[in-house]
């Protein structure tokens, strides 16, 4: 767009082919990304005629199976668990959202306000560093330390807290996997807010301590309006993630005695649909997933821009 | 106990008669290089024309070479045969070698012209299965698949994925198809009942042992002594008995129970409950899960867990976990396949040098009464692809390593020579033991038999020798190709039991003795216990106090099972978890079997009989 400002006021306009040849190293460069998503993010969106189909891999297979309509939907609402699945998934992930959301913000916060660049840092490293441990390894741990001689439980003992079954009882499996999860990805999560924080400008502290606000009145008044459309924008795109309540978690760390409050859509697709092979069952449940993800961004979206202004797309 | 990794012993156990070997590390590593760079040809062909026709020592159009007695050779050029293979963290080789080129590769493609291309890899059946699936899925099946589980196979041949084999096995060597009649003989005619679909057959069972057709309960007889009690035998016994252990360790295991919940094993026989089974009721079918008798062992199970028998949380914990609890010496039952003598018990005996351990009896209940539902034969199978190019190879390798198995079985020898007018194609050779058993087990020692590691000294121009080495039998085993189809009655385990009670050694099979050297090179203890176990289960498959009942359906999963199966098992295991954690009341059992007929329980029901009156 660069060269277009440039003659704005001119009342010729550069054609595109002109532009094109000056410019057709970028597009070059372009194509690549543009490729890659073609091939790995639009052209797999064909697989969605699973759903309506009687999908069978050998026999028909993606363009030839028999078309059924929304039979596989109809299925799999009236499945006897789907109600507590859907409730299930929707309780964790919008308690890791909301939750983790503010505990992003608030360690942030706190870690803005440390001086030591030194110990900032390594504050940082160390909280984000779980970020990069699979579930597989951190499921593991905490299985270990969760368990009713575990240190958790040690620690509680204390206090004289009976041991509490954390992962095996239907009250305290859904907290538990949200504070995990918080646990995981707050340090990550904190980085954006961060990144935030050093564009806002030192004068606008400067001058909020000549008024006299002291360093609580300076967080509140100068740093969360200076991240304000951050928060929002992370607000939106966390919305489209309303039924991904960590698959890999939840697979890991779930068991027979609290599938009534731990089993989520993603592990019911996997298990149906890798476990059973019934594609076009877990397909339309994938499906209506997604549908009910966008729905939701652009719903959160047009909130967004009409009540603060701040446009995403 | 869901997981037992130790299946590669079976294979050794598997192969009938002898086994030693020619070759180990030293010839590995250059001897594949004549055949590396010669280029694969598609030789499709079908073995209809039969094998006698052959020209004697020359390749026939198809490129496979035939000797004057119709005996397959090799295929020249060489053929490749892409496949999926179990390799556990147990399991090791050779310097320098791993699964995809080894001594038995190297000798396949050398000797026989068939290249394995080792397109899956998995650590363990689960795994293994699950990417069959996916394979299945991108439509990316290997040529030849092996553990394949019965529901697989179904919806594979459905989708016209597999090749029929009927043609096949009727053309195959007639060592094959002597093993096959012998088979089908045996399971009364049941041997490829599951893996039949629209009357062709579509796999080959991989057969099980005799005694690995359920659970042994493994007792902890030093524990006993201690505790001043005697082998229970019935529930009250059990009761007693686990109230002292209790008393006397608080913190340990009375059964070992993971979150498959395998340890009500202990407890289902006295009350005739049993597992994923279909059992005649009035000459119904109906699911062993939903009967009355599951329910009593369920209120047992929550009662012991109520008293502290039971590990609190073993809801979250896997196999190995409980693995370390029996290691550990926590505790007192454990139920298990025979060959947890390997795993977890070698471990425990090294751990506890103080620890015995024997296979007791399966606890009647207090009016005498005891029931067992033994698995079927088989649960594993080994399929062809339809776009495998060559199908015929594959009875060619049964055949060529049924001969070489039972080179020194003169009877054999004798009765397919009269019936099947078939003479064996390697000879009969003297047998060698492996060289370096005690080295092997001093260096792993945790590792109940690694046959993979033992070294022979056969004469390099010995034909097939491959087959004799242990080594061979487990990468045979791997890609299914192991022993006899279903082995009833194990000459190897028969003679071994009884030269361990009479002390003559005299009277062991070749491969018998040299399982002898092996476990006991090990750890005494396994022979020991194995023994034990062996006279039990041989008595049980005799007929002795007809504890024995067979799971009637041997079908292939009907419409609804793969429809319905993953809620219904879903509700089973979250209802039984909470009965035995006292989550919910025992009479949660009732609702439990309502729910289950509700949704698809009914249907499946019916289809099961369907299948049953279908077959009478």
């Amino acid at each position: 767009m660069a060269s277009t400002t440039k003659n704005t006021g001119a009342a010729t306009k550069t054609p595109f082919s002109t532009y094109f040849r000056r410019k057709w190293q970028l597009y070059f460069m372009l194509l690549l990304p543009a490729v890659e998503v073609l091939i790995f993010n639009y052209i797999p969106l064909a697989g969605l005629s699973i759903a309506f189909q009687n999908y069978n891999p050998g026999a028909g297979g993606l363009f030839g199976s028999e078309f059924v309509g929304l039979k596989w939907f109809r299925t799999a609402f009236n499945m006897p668990d789907f109600p507590s699945i859907f409730r299930n998934t929707l309780t964790m992930a919008v308690g890791k959202i909301i939750l983790g959301q503010i505990a992003a913000i608030i360690f942030a916060l706190l870690l803005n306000e440390v001086g030591n660049p030194f110990y900032k840092r390594t504050v940082q490293t160390i909280t984000y560093f779980p970020h990069f441990l699979s579930w597989a390894i951190i499921g593991g741990i905490f299985t270990d330390m969760l368990s009713s001689s575990g240190v958790v439980n040690q620690f509680l003992g204390l206090f004289n807290v009976s041991p509490i079954f954390f992962l095996g009882s239907n009250q305290w499996f859904q907290p538990t996997m949200i504070v995990l999860d918080i646990w995981k990805e707050f340090g990550w999560g904190a980085i954006v807010y961060l990144a935030a924080m050093t564009n806002i400008n030192p004068e606008l502290y400067e001058s909020a301590a000549i008024d006299g606000a002291g360093r609580l009145r300076g967080i509140l008044y100068v740093t969360i309006p200076g991240i304000s459309s951050v928060i929002v924008m992370l607000s939106v795109l966390n919305i489209g993630s309303i039924l991904n309540a960590g698959f890999e978690q939840i697979l890991m760390m779930y068991n027979p005695a609290v599938y009534q409050t731990g089993d989520i859509l993603d592990t019911f697709i996997y298990r149906q649909g890798l476990l059973d092979a019934q594609y076009s069952l877990s397909t339309a449940i994938g499906f209506f997933k997604s549908v009910i993800s966008l729905i939701l961004t652009l719903t959160a979206n047009y909130l967004a821009v009409r009540f603060t202004d701040y446009r995403i797309f | 106990m869901k997981k037992f990794r130790f299946k590669s012993i079976v294979a050794a156990l598997l192969a009938c008669s002898m086994l030693a070997g020619c070759t180990g590390a030293g010839t590995d590593s250059g001897s594949s290089s004549s055949f590396q760079s010669s280029e694969t040809s598609a030789v499709s062909s079908e073995t209809s024309s039969g094998t006698d026709e052959q020209d004697a020592g020359g390749a026939n159009e198809d490129g496979i070479v035939f000797d004057e007695q119709g005996h397959f050779i090799k295929y020249d050029p060489p053929i490749t045969l892409s496949t999926n293979v179990i390799v556990s963290s147990t399991d090791s080789f050779h310097e320098g070698c791993d699964i995809q080129n080894n001594g038995w590769t190297q000798w396949m493609e050398e000797k026989l012209g068939i290249k394995w291309e080792m397109k899956y890899i998995s650590p363990d059946g689960d795994s293994n299965q699950q990417k069959l699936d996916l394979a299945f899925a991108s439509d990316d099946l290997p040529d030849v698949i092996s553990n394949v589980s019965v529901s697989q196979i179904t919806k594979f041949a459905q989708a016209g994925k597999l090749t029929a084999l009927d043609e096949y096995i009727e053309t195959a060597p007639a060592i094959v198809r002597y093993y096959v009649d012998d088979a089908v003989n045996l399971t009364q005619g049941a041997f490829f009942s599951p893996f039949t679909v629209n009357g062709k057959k579509y796999a080959m069972p991989m057969g099980n042992e005799s005694i690995e057709v359920a659970t042994s309960n493994f007792l902890r007889t030093d524990i006993l002594k201690e505790l001043n009690m005697e082998i229970p035998e019935t529930i009250s016994d059990l009761d007693a008995l686990f109230a002292a252990y209790h008393e006397k360790y608080p913190q340990g295991r009375a059964i070992a129970m993971d979150k498959g919940m395998g340890g009500i094993d202990v407890v289902a026989s006295a009350y005739g409950a049993a597992k994923d089974a279909w059992i005649e009721k009035d000459g119904k079918l109906e699911y062993s899960y939903i009967q009355p008798e599951m329910k009593a062992t369920l209120a047992k199970m929550a009662e012991y867990y109520e008293k502290g028998y039971i590990d609190p949380e073993f809801i979250v914990k896997d196999g190995d976990k409980v693995n370390e609890d029996v290691i550990n010496g926590n505790v007192l039952i454990y139920a298990g396949p025979w060959y947890a003598i390997a795993t977890p018990m070698t471990p425990m005996w090294n751990n506890l040098p103080d620890a015995t351990t024997q296979g007791v009896p399966f606890i009647k209940g207090d009016d005498g009464t005891c029931t067992v539902t033994r698995n079927t034969w088989w649960t594993n199978c080994r399929a062809i692809t339809s776009k495998c190019e060559n199908p015929e190879a594959v009875f060619y390798l049964f055949g060529d390593n049924l001969d070489s198995y039972n080179r020194n079985v003169q009877q054999l020898r004798d009765t397919l020579k009269d019936e099947y007018d078939y003479e064996f194609k390697y000879p009969v050779t003297e047998v060698l033991e492996a060289t370096n058993v005690e080295q092997v087990a001093k260096d792993h020692p945790n590792i109940g038999q690694p046959i993979q590691l033992y070294l022979y000294e056969y004469p390099e121009e010995l034909e097939g020798c491959g087959y004799m080495n242990d080594f061979y039998t487990l990468q045979n085993f791997w890609l299914g190709f192991s022993g006899k189809f279903v082995s009833v009655a194990n000459l190897d385990f028969e003679t071994m039991t009884e030269a361990l009670e009479t002390g003559d050694e005299s009277v062991m099979t070749p491969y018998a003795k040299s399982m002898y050297t092996e476990w006991n090179a090990t750890h005494p203890n396994m022979l020991k216990t194995f023994a034990g176990i062996y006279e039990y289960w041989d008595e049980l498959l005799d007929g002795k106090d007809d504890i024995l009942q067979v799971n009637k359906f041997a079908g292939a999963a009907t419409p609804t099972m793969t429809e319905k199966n993953t809620y219904l098992d879903k509700l089973r295991e979250e209802t039984f978890a909470q009965i035995i954690m006292g989550a919910k009341p025992i009479d949660e059992f009732d609702t439990y079997v309502e729910q289950w007929y509700a949704n698809g329980g009914t249907e499946i029901t019916q289809e099961v009989n369907d299948w049953y009156s279908s077959t009478k």
